[in-house]
């Protein structure tokens, strides 16, 4: 096996009953790196992070996680991991020391490692304030922290996040990456999953994941770069309407919205264009404004699974 | 098996049960309201029963006999009748629960010494009611006669007395008999109750999931939760215990270690089966469900409220796989009869199969994943 490695993962599969969750994956995960995992709901995200931590059993493949086997060598692997579940899943009746402290017990975390990690902790989690509180008291956000930090608490070479940023509000995201990237620094690998794809342009490496299986797996800019579409981005009124007959045009691969705005992917920029602009107008449609943009990780994505099918 | 591991759980279970208010109430208030309501349900005596009185001797030892009736204090006064056909309408109509008919030559026949023949009749709707006033009847019936008896014959000059005794409970007190099986009832119920959440309230929150990811075994997280359950369900017992003695006088005529032992022998077995329960459970849901399943058939089969010797032959060997039925002769043997291990050691055997049965059950189906 490959030492610079933190995970790697060959045919991982999982299957329930008839359902296939994931379909023999392969991962590489160089240490050091902030990875991201990322797919829509449903995709085997959940699965493949369950069975890298040992929470469920494999039914096929293998991996090794922080150089140990996660099925022979699996209670000691978890010395040297740290999952938060997707579930704000910490004890909502014990105050936010207490959970710190109940973690740090389990893992038998020395008293001297304990003085000094517990105040960092809480620190940059920012819960100083709220050490006395029950966690089930925390708004969303600090439940996310607090449970973080619980994952930490023992210091952990690799982290698995199973969506740790659902249901959190934007600053609260933000300001959880910006934790994410101190981890980093201290050298721990970081293997997060994610529904938001502009939080995978974060990530230092991505990998898609539909269907149980990995379509590609690289640093999203090169993913960007590779994309053999164009994205025009599109402003129009009214937008469903724009959309519906974007689709139509020449060279149109596929539409979608993005708030406001449509991104348009051609295999032929300058025919669809060309016929983009006049198309709509004739059919009623206000052309706010039509321009090239540089694919989203989404427009990538979009295109990947559409290929596939 | 490290209890550095062990003790963190335990701790944490103390904290969220005395954090709990609610629960914790409900784990004290409840063995407490079932000793008040069984206590004084099941009555020390039963008292104030109708008693319709059909004298046809009329004679001073009939008005004696029923005087005898009336200040024991069970009875009060019913309609004075003059036919059997009559006291049965009467018990019929509710007006009285019991009559007593005493015929005509009753009178002559106690003052020459012979025989006399009284008879007693009892509404048997509810027999837990009529078995007390049958045995009150039979029991003032014969303290009298034997009065009379000694009287009459003691002046011939040939003194006899005839002492009826009731063994082991003299005042056929229903407390007496319910209230030390109901500490078993009320170990098996709120043990079972309390371990049967204990992994499932894990599941049900997530926390499950962060655990499996720490290096805690699943003996030690057991262990670690049953500590306090244990506990928490020894205090009741306890309380109980106390409550019987200050509320009821309950007599302990056995060894009170004997007793304190055998309720921790027992104590295993509803950990035992909570602990499975708690294992192939999903949700409180089912948990709860399961937990009544063994908790009704203990109520009704472990010969706490129904004798098991006058139960239908299939029904009595039925009753061998209720872990409570051992657990009862034990309590009410040290407490009434003062009996000890010579007697006993049977049910303790019975209690250590259903013990290791139970917890060996349950650790097999316990795993350190979600699946």
């Amino acid at each position: 096996m490959d030492a610079s490695l933190a995970i790697e993962a060959t045919g991982l599969r999982r299957v329930f009953g008839e359902r296939i969750a994931v379909d023999g994956i392969d991962l590489r995960v160089p240490r050091g790196q902030i990875y991201g995992l990322i797919g829509p709901d449903g995709a085997g995200k959940t699965t493949t992070i369950r069975m890298l931590c040992g929470v469920i059993e494999l039914s096929g493949g293998g991996a090794r996680v922080a150089g140990l086997d996660i099925v022979r060598e699996r209670e000691a692997m978890k010395e040297r991991i740290g999952y938060m579940s997707q579930r704000f899943s910490l004890y909502p009746d014990l105050t936010v020391i207490e959970n710190l402290r109940f973690f740090a017990d389990l893992f038998a975390v020395t008293r001297q490692q304990r003085a000094a990690l517990i105040p960092y902790l809480l620190e940059f989690s920012g819960l100083t304030d709220f050490q006395q509180r029950l966690a089930g008291l925390l708004s969303g956000g600090m439940k996310q922290k607090l449970a973080l930090a619980c994952t930490l608490i023992h210091r952990p070479e690799v982290l698995f996040l199973d969506e740790p940023t659902t249901g959190v509000d934007p600053v609260a995201r933000r300001e959880f990456w910006r934790i994410l990237y101190g981890l980093l620094k201290q050298g721990v690998t970081v293997f997060v999953s994610t529904p938001y794809m502009d939080e995978a342009a974060r990530c230092q490496t991505i990998a898609f994941m539909s269907e149980g299986r990995i379509l590609a797996a690289a640093d999203p800019r090169e993913l960007q770069r590779g994309l053999p579409e164009t994205v025009i981005e599109l402003a129009a009124r009214p937008l469903e309407l724009a959309r519906t007959l974007a689709r139509a045009m020449p060279g149109v691969s596929s539409v979608q919205a993005f708030g406001t705005l449509l991104h348009v992917l051609t295999a032929d920029p300058q025919a669809t264009e060309a016929a983009l602009g006049p198309g709509l107008r004739a059919a009623g449609v206000e052309v706010l404004s039509i321009a090239r943009t540089l694919p989203s990780v989404e427009d990538v994505f979009i295109a990947m699974t559409e290929k596939k099918v | 098996m490290r209890a550095s591991r062990i003790w963190p759980i335990a701790r944490k279970e103390f904290i969220q049960m005395f954090r709990d208010r609610r629960t914790l109430i409900f784990i004290l208030m409840t063995p407490l309201i079932q000793l008040l309501v069984i206590g004084y349900a099941t009555g020390g005596q039963i008292v104030n029963i109708s008693l319709a009185v059909v004298d046809q001797s009329h004679s001073p030892d009939s008005r004696a006999l029923v005087q005898a009736y009336l200040a024991s204090g069970q009875f009060v006064q019913g309609p004075q009748l003059d036919s059997l056909a009559q006291a049965k309408v009467a018990i019929d109509d509710s007006q009285a629960k019991a009559a007593i008919i005493i015929p005509p030559g009753f009178g002559r026949s106690v003052g020459t010494g012979q025989p006399a023949e009284v008879s007693f009749l009892v509404d048997g709707t509810e027999p837990n009611t009529a078995s007390t006033i049958i045995a009150a009847s039979q029991l003032i019936g014969q303290a009298h006669s034997a009065q009379v008896r000694a009287q009459t014959i003691g002046a011939r000059g040939s003194a006899f007395d005839i002492r009826t005794r009731v063994l082991y409970n003299p005042e056929l007190s229903g407390t007496n008999y319910q209230i030390p099986a109901l500490i078993g009832l009320i170990l098996q119920l709120t043990t079972i109750n309390l371990t049967a959440e204990a992994i499932v309230r894990e599941r049900e929150t997530g926390t499950m999931e962060q655990l499996i990811v720490t290096p805690i075994r699943p003996i030690e997280l057991i262990i670690g939760k049953l500590m306090p359950y244990a506990l928490a369900s020894l205090t009741t017992a306890l309380l109980v215990f106390i409550a019987g003695q200050l509320l009821f006088q309950v007599p302990v005529n056995g060894n009170v270690l004997l007793l304190f032992a055998f309720m921790l022998l027992f104590l295993l077995v509803p950990l035992g089966i909570g602990l499975w329960i708690s294992a192939v459970s999903q949700s409180f849901r089912q948990a709860q469900a399961l937990t009544l399943l063994f908790i009704l058939p203990g109520f009704l089969l472990s010969g706490q409220f129904f004798p098991i010797e006058s139960m239908p032959v299939v029904l009595r060997y039925i009753t061998y796989l209720v872990p409570l039925r051992y657990f009862l002769p034990v309590l009410r043997g040290i407490f009434l009869k003062g009996i000890g291990l010579p007697e006993l050691w049977p049910q303790g055997i019975g209690l250590v199969f259903w013990a290791t049965f139970f917890l060996y059950l349950a650790s097999s189906r316990f795993k350190k994943t979600l699946g």
